[in-house]
């Protein structure tokens, strides 16, 4: 049974390059490279195999700005057909974001909605159960498995200390945890046709929902103590010393 | 001006190669010099990711993006492991391009998949026991033989002749030299020892001898007779792709040196914060700064005229003197840390030996960009631009 499956991928920063300003404790988060979503990258992978075992086609949706067509070429070189980005985006907000990406998901055909099941960059992990209520179609959450069976969706989903395996008719929304799969390294020729493949860009008009204002976004202050043992020869006693004094 | 910048596609190609030597290549590199052993399996893997045959068309398994991403996947290959990339150019370069440049529509379509992919290894085989830059003196050579040629001699010192399926081979054909497609297959065709080097350990060296070993017409690669320009342009791209082996592996050599002078603390501060340190970092930075900058120039230069010698010399003269510069001040700056095997910087200097000394030693670099230099100015009256 061929699929049509919609990913929504995610660009932020690359936050492994992310530091903290030591003075003021906040995240410098200018000029640092753009990179698509580890999550996104998980979800894209998972739309790539089943459409490898099913047959089908995979749009991409990322709400972003005008440098998110790199996003959606690293998409593509993972295996995405076809690509909407959405500009407009301004900062983390949820409703906002759920009601855009809704819009855009509405207008294309669609039997499974794929995601993240939060970003790295925000982690409220909202998005797929507001998706899933605005569409009206059902949600998986954390999903660690997908299976296609009988033209319904079976996931196999991580809850905090089991897994769970249920199953629903299509079209419905899953959200993937990191754990689903490891994300491809995009070959050669498919980053080639990346710049080939249709990307459709167009502005929002969905203004601001949800007044979010952001009340702190420092980092706490940590003194990391260092102490250096040049005597080797009071050997691992002085050391369990210090361990224990610091500890009480 | 040098497009030193990549481009969107070449960025990409880059975060892959580089997402894929830190997952595959970064964590065996130790091994893989410690024991010689060349990683086939990883090989193979860079065949399925489209890396081996980028400058080869989609018709014979590439992907016809060029040499500049030869060139940033040697780079990237050579941060991490320069013997793979050694290796990589061996097959890739020396061997595949000039099969793809050189051969016939047959010889392409029999063997460039099975080189794209990796499911062959290939190797080229130029130098002899009595002739190294003097190539042309070679003395192995091909008798006509019925319907094909049947070849006598010794190569040495060749790249993955240890364990390649396929040889580019050069033989003498009277006066004048022709090159062979030989198959680790043919009869007369023998392996001798593999070489124990002092570095690029893990991209085996090894003897081939040819024992009347017979050739079909249909695998003479270019008409008869054409070897010597076959070699010329070959080399000429060779060096300058294999240039980008040593702008990686000097960027590694420089990131380790910033790390270690940041931590290590000598007289209660860090000795990054001592001015002969920093003398050291500054000439090691703007060395291979300018490195990259030459091998970008040299990579386009020569892919628009393989017969460009001053482009191709200049820059593996350049790069790898300033990649075994770089390398030796790291250890330096590691100090006795560096000197112990157990740390990469070692193998490093070990690795960028072999920059000065393979496809033409740094002297007859010399030789050939002085030469050049001269020849332009007496035929134009000016340098070249």
């Amino acid at each position: 049974m061929a699929l049509n499956i919609i990913v929504l991928i995610k660009q932020i920063v690359d936050i492994d390059l992310l530091k903290v300003n030591p003075s003021t404790g906040s995240p410098e988060v200018q000029n640092l490279p753009l990179r698509l979503e580890n999550l996104s990258k998980n979800a894209v992978e998972e739309a790539v195999r089943i459409k490898e075992k099913n047959g089908g086609k995979i749009y991409a949706i990322c709400f972003g700005t005008e440098k998110s067509s790199s996003a959606m070429k690293e998409a593509f070189a993972m295996g995405v057909d076809e690509g909407f980005v959405i500009t407009g985006y301004q900062g983390n907000d949820p409703a906002r974001t759920s009601m855009v990406l809704a819009e855009k998901i509405r207008a294309i055909p669609h039997d499974i909605v794929l995601l993240g099941n939060q970003s790295a960059e925000s982690y409220t992990g909202l998005l797929p159960g507001k998706i899933s209520r605005i569409l009206g179609e059902r949600l998986l959450s954390n999903a660690i498995k997908i299976e296609i069976v009988n033209g319904r969706a079976r996931a196999t989903m991580a809850m905090e200390s089991e897994t769970v395996t249920a199953e629903t008719q299509l079209p419905a929304v899953i959200s993937v945890t990191q754990e689903i799969n490891e994300p491809r390294l995009p070959p050669v020729m498919q980053i080639l046709q990346a710049g080939r493949k249709p990307m459709n860009v167009s502005a929002t008009g969905i203004k601001e929902v949800t007044p979010n204002k952001i009340i702190s976004n420092i980092a706490p202050k940590s003194e990391r103590r260092k102490i250096v043992f040049e005597d080797i020869e009071k050997g691992i006693p002085e050391v369990a010393k210090a361990i224990r004094e610091a500890s009480r | 001006m040098p497009q030193t910048v990549d481009t969107e596609t070449e960025s990409m190609l880059r975060e892959s190669v580089r997402a894929f030597v830190k997952k595959e290549v970064a964590p065996i590199a130790k091994k893989i010099d410690r024991e010689d052993q060349f990683p086939v399996e990883v090989f193979r893997k860079m065949g399925k990711l489209g890396f081996l045959g980028v400058t080869i068309p989609e018709e014979y398994g590439g992907s016809a993006m060029g040499y500049r991403a030869q060139g940033i996947i040697e780079e990237e290959l050579g941060y991490a492991s320069a013997s793979l990339g050694l290796s990589y150019g061996a097959h890739s370069n020396l061997c595949m391009d000039s099969i793809y440049r050189n051969g016939s529509p047959e010889i392409r379509e029999t063997y460039l998949p099975k080189l794209c992919s990796g499911e062959w290894i290939g190797s080229l085989c130029l130098t002899e026991p009595e002739s190294g830059s003097d190539a042309l003196a070679m003395k192995t050579h091909a008798e006509k033989a019925d319907g094909g040629w049947k070849i006598t001699g010794s190569k040495t010192l060749i790249t993955n002749a240890p364990l390649a399926d396929i040889f580019v081979v050069y033989a003498k054909t009277g006066d004048s030299l022709s090159a062979f497609v030989a198959l680790a297959t043919d009869s007369g065709l023998s392996r001798g020892k593999k070489f124990d080097k002092m570095g690029m350990r893990g991209s085996p060296t090894g003897e081939l001898f040819f024992d009347s070993m017979y050739i079909p017409d249909n695998r003479t690669l270019g008409a008869i007779g054409v070897g010597k320009d076959i070699i010329m342009s070959g080399l000429n791209l060779e060096r300058v792709i294999l240039s980008f082996i040593f702008i990686g592996l000097a960027r590694r050599g420089i990131e380790m040196s910033v790390q270690y002078a940041s931590s290590r603390k000598q007289g209660g501060k860090p000795i990054g914060d001592r001015e002969l340190i920093q003398e050291k970092l500054a000439y090691m930075y703007t060395r291979y700064e300018t490195s990259k900058m030459l091998c970008y120039r040299a990579v386009d230069e020569v892919s628009k005229d393989p017969m460009n010698v001053l482009s191709a010399a200049s820059c593996i003269l350049y790069t790898t003197e300033a990649a075994e510069y770089i390398a030796r001040e790291a250890l330096q700056i590691w100090g006795g840390m560096g000197y112990v095997s157990d740390s990469e910087v070692e193998r490093l200097l070990r690795d960028a030996v072999l920059g000065q000394i393979g496809a033409g030693t740094t002297e007859i670099r010399k030789k050939l960009v002085g030469h050049e230099l001269i020849k332009n100015y007496v035929k134009n009256g000016r340098l070249p631009e």
